[in-house]
């Protein structure tokens, strides 16, 4: 079957990865699986909703154009806050970044639906193509004056004994902090929604004395719910931000 | 609608234009503000993951350091170390981001001329 909700009372199998369309490239295993066609339903929502807005460019926008404007105004406004004029070079890359998270948070929130960014390979992907990023322009842009930014000036020389290993795990630490807080809070906000909505199952299944403990749970799950739209726009939002201030630190690191 | 005069109609033109500035205005400062929360909650997730993440990658490069050089078990306990120290730093650096960022803030809502500070 290539469409199988999990109806399964245990949180942890909503998270499972199946495959979809069997295949495989010389030994490796490149199967086509639920994650690979939920990312591509969240890019495909968003070049149509893209598409659809800006079809018919008018002067006095309809409701999804300007949907889709103050997405890029809002996007802008994150670029150019955080790391000035300078890093509305990588707005594009900022606004793929976000939507695509935002998108795959969004679609993880239809009921039965795959939630991509619960995966720690997913997030640390995005993580590792920041970082990467991050260090192709910092070299390119500071050459090894990049390297300052181990090495923050106006301190003895003493110090930077301790400030650079400092520095440098600091600086180690930013994609697993950008791939682990995604993940983390993906996962244990889809996990805390199917205990709850399971949980109020179990009790009304249990008898009539537990239905006010059951409404509880239920209610319970609708308040979740709601945190969980938040977390999904708050977590890409937050994702969006620590890119730009990441590369700004990658574009100003010579003159620190 | 039509009795209106010539000096009527700009005066109500001229009005009009004041309130949408005014409401404007005040749509940004709202905005101002709801973006300081906002950020407030975006800053506070960052602290908790970015403790362990960093005390993390300290035991690792020491665990790595160790593997390396054979200096069983100082590489892992001097960088966990200095994995806390960086996470603490990391913590102070966005906490004084954050404190210089709703200083701003609520400088700019309550007196917009100030211009003293700029942390």
């Amino acid at each position: 079957m290539i469409f199988s909700p999990t109806l399964a009372l245990d949180p942890i199998s909503q998270f499972k990865v199946q495959k979809w369309i069997d295949l495989r490239l010389g030994g490796i295993d490149i199967s086509f699986t639920n994650a690979s066609g939920f990312m591509l339903l969240g890019v495909v929502l968003i070049i149509a909703f893209f598409g659809i807005a800006a079809r018919r460019g008018e002067l006095v926008p309809s409701r999804l154009q300007s949907a889709a404007e103050m997405g890029f105004g809002f996007i802008a406004d994150i670029v150019r806050s955080s790391s000035g004029e300078e890093g509305l070079k990588f707005f594009p890359f900022v606004f793929t970044l976000f939507f695509f998270i935002l998108f795959a948070n969004l679609i993880g929130m239809v009921p039965y639906a795959f939630t991509t960014t619960s995966h720690i390979i997913v997030t640390g992907a995005l993580a590792m193509s920041v970082i990467v990023t991050v260090v192709v322009v910092g070299l390119l842009k500071n050459g090894l004056g990049f390297f300052k930014l181990f090495a923050p000036s106006g301190a003895p020389w003493y110090i930077y004994i301790i400030l650079t290993p400092i520095e440098i795990i600091s600086f180690l630490a930013r994609p697993l902090t950008l791939a682990l807080r995604l993940f983390a809070n993906m996962l244990a906000g889809h996990i805390m929604l199917k205990l709850f909505a399971g949980f109020a199952v179990a009790l009304v299944g249990a008898g009539t004395i537990y239905l006010p403990v059951a409404l509880l749970a239920f209610g319970m799950g609708v308040a979740l719910n709601a945190l969980e739209f938040l977390v999904a726009g708050l977590q890409a939002y937050v994702f969006a931000i620590l890119t730009c201030v990441y590369l700004n630190d990658a574009l100003h690191a010579g003159d620190h | 609608m039509s009795s209106e005069q010539p000096d009527d109609l700009s005066d109500q033109i001229a009005k009009a234009l004041a309130d949408r500035e005014a409401r404007e205005a005040a749509k940004k400062r709202k905005q101002a503000s709801d973006d300081s929360t906002l950020s407030a909650g975006a800053y506070a997730l960052r602290f908790g993951i970015e403790f362990v993440a960093s005390v993390f990658v300290g035991g690792f490069l020491g665990y790595w350091i160790d593997q390396w050089a054979g200096t069983h078990p100082w590489g892992l306990l001097v960088m966990i170390g200095f994995g806390f120290a960086a996470a603490i730093r990391s913590i102070m650096r966005a906490y004084r981001e954050l404190n210089a960022r709703a200083l701003k803030i609520s400088q700019g809502i309550s007196a917009p001329d100030d211009g003293t500070t700029d942390a």
